[in-house]
């Protein structure tokens, strides 16, 4: 029983061993080729969305531009003011 | 005219001209933040914080141009008018003081934008995004929400560069640890949702726990002066209740394994592109109910509950000459 139960972990420890080697060996078909730096700038750009609603809204961030052109259209100024961030950051 | 104005200029305005402007208009502010329109004058006509509902916005918008017609300059006194929430929460109106600050046309010569100072020379500027990624691995496509899309910016000062390069010069042909003063600054800011949520460095004043935070750098290439480093890294980091704003139940995690490239040229950073996947789980407002009307709570943000793979990009460059 006990050389039964011997031999059951070898076979096991062989096949353990057999599926390890054949895994690190096989070629992994999905891999992407390494990436240089110019591909993945490509792919970090790609991440941006090219049209977005709140791009669409021309912040100014200048108090001093955005009176000047309220006074050349004839029309008021909305002032959106909120925490310290620049105004072209996108983060709120 | 849309103009977005930082709350610091309002609340603690310069002692100039400009500055005289930015106290007219901080005069009749309901708190140190909200919505204003004002007269080419700088006159205030109206302040908001909120609104009862999606229709009240362009209400407002047209009460604005209602008043601007009845008050398009300084000639004739202007009360300031205040809604907590319009149109069914007026605050009393704050009368106009019978001051016309001057306007100027531009900023004195050699003088800055207050709201765009300028950056120490050798500044780098990164620019991040950020994307959730739905059950198939794919960026999630609504990009309003910044809990499924987001775009960030942050400056990697010269000294912080220059630890960097030190940490790179001791590396020889092995790979080197960055610099944590590096590295914190890049988990950061990879993070999706507002500013409230932010896990590290939060608003609200908390620290946050950077559970994890290594990134490895080896020489690749060279030339013209400069070193090319491929970078490998992994990050960690959590932040609970004690985000600005947050309760019972809210919390934000986030989990990354980092690649990417930094090019060097002596003591400065010339080039950085980082990629990173993992997870990102984020409750915010969780005590709060489900409440689809948004508008009416503008100021300490909404409910979230977020739980999905992320991926985020960064790219940097020296910040282009004044």
């Amino acid at each position: 029983m006990i050389v039964e139960a011997k031999w059951l972990l070898i076979c096991l420890g062989m096949a353990v061993v057999a599926a390890a080697t054949s895994w690190a060996q096989e070629p992994d078909k999905g891999a992407k080729p390494e990436a240089t730096l110019e591909s993945l700038k490509a792919e970090v750009e790609a991440l941006k969305a090219t049209k977005v609603a709140w791009r669409e809204i021309a912040w100014k961030s200048c108090l001093l531009d955005g009176l000047k052109e309220a006074r050349t259209k004839g029309k008021p100024a909305l002032l959106w003011i909120f925490i310290d961030r620049p105004a072209d950051d996108a983060r709120c | 005219m849309p103009v977005a104005l930082k709350a610091a200029l309002v609340n603690n305005p310069p002692d100039d001209a400009e500055g005289r402007l930015y106290r007219e208009i901080g005069r009749s502010k309901i708190v140190p933040q909200g919505i204003c329109v004002v007269n080419p004058a700088g006159k205030v006509l109206d302040w908001v914080l909120m609104f009862d509902d999606d229709k009240s916005v362009l209400a407002f918008l047209d009460h604005a141009l209602e008043r601007f017609a009845k008050y398009p300059d300084a000639k004739k006194a202007v009360a300031a008018e205040r809604y907590a929430r319009f149109p069914s929460q007026k605050v009393n109106d704050v009368e106009d003081n019978g001051e016309a600050p001057r306007v100027p046309d531009r900023h004195p010569k050699g003088q800055h934008c207050p709201a765009a100072p300028a950056l120490p020379e050798g500044t780098a500027v990164a620019r991040l995004l950020g994307r959730a990624l739905d059950k198939s691995g794919k960026p999630v496509a609504d990009t309003v929400r910044q809990e499924h899309y987001v775009e960030d910016r942050f400056h990697v000062a010269v000294e912080t560069q220059r630890k960097l390069a030190e940490a790179l010069g001791d590396a020889g042909k092995e790979r080197v640890r960055l610099p944590d003063e590096f590295t914190r600054e890049l988990v950061t800011h990879a993070y999706l949702g507002v500013l409230d949520v932010q896990p590290l460095s939060n608003p609200g004043g908390s620290q946050g726990e950077l559970k994890r935070c290594q990134f490895w750098a080896r020489a690749v290439g060279s030339g013209k002066g400069s070193t090319l480093w491929r970078v490998e890294g992994e990050s960690a980091v959590y932040n609970g209740e004690r985000m600005a704003n947050a309760g019972p139940g809210d919390m934000h995690e986030v989990k990354l394994t980092w690649h990417g490239f930094i090019e060097m040229s002596g003591k400065r950073m010339t080039r950085l592109v980082l990629s990173a996947h993992g997870t990102e789980r984020l409750r915010f407002g969780s005590a709060r109910d489900k409440d689809p009307n948004e508008v009416a709570s503008l100021p300490a943000g909404r409910r979230i509950d977020l739980s999905c793979g992320v991926c985020y990009g960064i790219i940097a460059e020296p910040a282009a000459p004044d």
